[in-house]
């Protein structure tokens, strides 16, 4: 596959916004950017990170990817992490604490951490900071969970390295903490033309249906996350069966894995026993490279669904909207910006109400058409990757400018 | 005669000399920084009204205009919104709205003005229980910092400033229109200036003013503003 081109994004977004790119990138020509994160395949970070680096490099910025490496013990300590961070109660042992500093040091013996301005997503590498190879790079901590109500005892095992970086960046205001740096609100994005969210023929999309044994006839509710308790998979089924009560229609519950979540295969197996061989619930257990699969499935849906318990920011509401369907989402995190109440979707707060919008928006084909298309323009306003470009190569520009508000730039680059 | 060198460099300097007064338009960006002070309450607003920089009061009255909308919104400024929707009071909301900013010089007349609005509100009820907002519905101080950029776009007559109004994007007339309005140090980049001061066209200058940008979107905006100059073109053009 030939690398991404910004300009063959032009025909999406516009010439202005193209252009608009070029003109920031241009006072950054050349700047080393370095992102660390923690798994290449899986997950909405790692998908992000595919899509936006070529396009930064095509912006003429000399950026860099690094995945850290952890022992499975390493990820069933930062997925514990992760969860106490988004709220659960967890007690963060020594131990815990041992295994995460441990990993730290082998991560920063082994990666090349130098850069202009170095990227690093979550918690789990967020240690590399008490390695930085110089004090005149800029080092920011981008955060993208849930941390409106950390586990007090998670939020002070991370803080310690978080208040040494130079700048953090949340997905929503509520997820702010209290740290002596600048924090910025950038929200993530989806890439246009991706496999995830290109244009498919519809006889690809009957192809994955048929492959998949999902009636073409009959509505289709879809689900598409890892399977993870905070993405609230049992719930799903539990409102599907309210549903089926007096609808025809049928479930797609569609997830993958990824290599930083140790969680997945025991959610898994659950998801299966509570669907128990109900032909009408399809769970499919995807590979990472599933991509124009999962945008079949979006595509063919009548109804789409995430309806997390926890989200910093649900990437397929995004590339659902995209797609012209409705979205219920729960009502937390970043969800609740992304979804427009009444307008893109519904935000839903319990089975029953998820369950009581599906069946009204099952019979009410005209909202379900109004609502697509909301949601199609608001995500073309605000949450596609150019934006999410545009944001990054501001931040640049931020962090070595901390106390201006207004910065003016008297010449062209 | 024959023109000497020194009247001929005199005329260069003095030709080159209007030219570099020609309009350069500006394009600005934004990211959002989150000022981490947040209120549930209307005391805690007002503290946080006292406290935060000019670009937050900046941010929470004027980010509105550069968002797609889907419905006319309830409020363009986000404090009248907040206090409307997320604490009941609704009065107190639709006064808070009602702050002309046309009619604010600076960021801090602005301040000032949602100031006095809230502790004149609270002096007359301030028997009543205070409201609080719901934990989801908190309010959070955001601000902007803004870059500005210069466009290769640069008009030297009235023509030129017609064609490139046309062509601007909604980023740029923001930043002509709202932010230079507000920050003296940007003053002269406000096309009623330029266009005054530059040009000459004193009444155009006066008309461009009076258009309230605040109830107006970025588009009947910039529609407007090219109807106006493309009127006094024509005019021109009919009485030469």
């Amino acid at each position: 596959m030939s690398p991404k081109r910004l300009d063959d994004y032009e025909k999406v977004v516009g010439r202005e916004v193209i252009e608009e790119l070029h003109l920031v990138a241009g006072y950054l020509r050349g700047t080393k950017m370095l992102h660390v994160n923690s798994t290449r395949l899986g997950g909405g970070v790692a998908e992000i990170l595919n899509q936006m680096v070529p396009l930064l490099e095509d912006l003429g910025i000399d950026c860099k990817w690094l995945v850290i490496k952890g022992s499975n013990n390493f990820f069933q300590v930062t997925k514990q992490l992760h969860n106490a961070l988004q709220g659960k109660p967890v007690e963060i042992t020594s131990g815990m604490e041992q295994v995460y500093q441990e990993h730290t040091v082998l991560n920063a013996d082994s990666l090349d951490l130098e850069g202009d301005f170095v990227i690093i997503h979550d918690p789990q590498p967020a240690g590399l900071i008490t390695h930085r190879p110089k004090e005149t790079s800029n080092w920011v901590w981008r955060c993208h969970i849930d941390l409106s109500s950390p586990h007090p005892e998670a939020w002070e095992f991370l803080q310690k390295y978080v208040v040494k970086y130079d700048a953090s960046i949340f997905s929503m205001p509520a997820f702010s903490q209290e740290l002596p740096h600048g924090q910025y609100l950038i929200e993530p994005s989806i890439d246009p033309l991706s496999d995830k969210n290109r244009d498919l023929d519809p006889a690809f999309i009957s192809g994955v249906l048929e492959q998949y044994g999902i009636d073409p006839e009959k509505p289709i509710i879809t689900q598409v996350s890892r399977f993870d308790y905070m993405k609230d998979p049992l719930g799903v089924i539990q409102a599907f069966r309210q549903v089926k009560k007096r609808e025809n229609c049928q479930l797609v519950l569609a997830g993958g894995s990824a290599t930083d979540d140790p969680e997945g295969s025991e959610v898994l197996e659950k998801v299966k026993a509570q669907a128990d061989h109900d032909p009408d619930i399809h769970v499919l257990e995807l590979p990472p490279d599933s991509d124009l699969e999962i945008n079949a499935l979006q595509r063919a849906s009548t109804i789409i669904l995430q309806k997390s318990l926890k989200e910093g920011f649900g990437l397929t509401v995004t590339e659902a909207m995209w797609k012209g369907k409705p979205v219920l989402g729960g009502a937390v995190g970043g969800i609740r910006r992304q979804i427009i109440h009444g307008f893109t979707g519904f935000l839903v707060r319990s089975i029953e109400g998820t369950a009581f919008r599906i069946r009204q928006l099952l019979h009410d084909p005209g909202l379900r058409k109004r609502m697509g298309e909301n949601g199609r323009a608001h995500v073309q306003a605000n949450y596609l990757i150019t934006r999410h470009l545009k944001d990054y190569l501001l931040l640049m520009l931020a962090v070595q400018r901390p106390q201006e508000d207004i910065v003016n730039f008297f010449f062209s680059p | 005669m024959q023109e000497s060198q020194k009247g001929r460099d005199s005329r260069q300097e003095s030709r080159l000399a209007r030219e570099a007064q020609g309009f350069t338009f500006y394009t600005e960006r934004r990211l959002v920084e989150i000022t981490g002070r947040k209120a549930s309450d209307l005391k805690e607003l007002l503290q946080g009204l006292y406290e935060v920089s000019g670009s937050s009061i900046f941010y929470h009255t004027h980010q509105s205009f550069l968002q797609r909308h889907f419905t006319v919104p309830f409020y363009r400024n986000d404090f009248a919104t907040w206090v409307a929707e997320a604490l009941g009071e609704e009065g107190l909301g639709e006064r808070l709205a009602s702050i002309n900013i046309i009619d604010c010089s600076s960021i801090r007349e602005l301040r000032e003005l949602l100031i006095w609005t809230i502790e004149d509100h609270l002096r007359h009820h301030e028997t009543l229980e205070p409201r609080r907002a719901h934990p989801d519905e908190v309010f959070y101080f955001s601000k902007s910092k803004s870059f500005v950029f210069p466009t290769n776009r640069i008009a030297h007559t009235l023509e030129e400033f017609a064609w490139h109004l046309t062509q601007i994007s909604h980023h740029s007339l923001f930043y002509h229109v709202f932010v230079t309005r507000l920050l003296p140090y940007n003053r002269d980049r406000d096309f009623s200036v330029w266009v005054s001061e530059e040009l000459g066209k004193k009444d155009l200058a006066i008309r461009m003013r009076q258009l309230d940008p605040y109830v107006r979107t970025l588009e009947d905006l910039k529609n407007d503003l090219v109807s106006l100059v493309a009127e006094v073109i024509g005019r021109e053009e009919t009485d030469a």
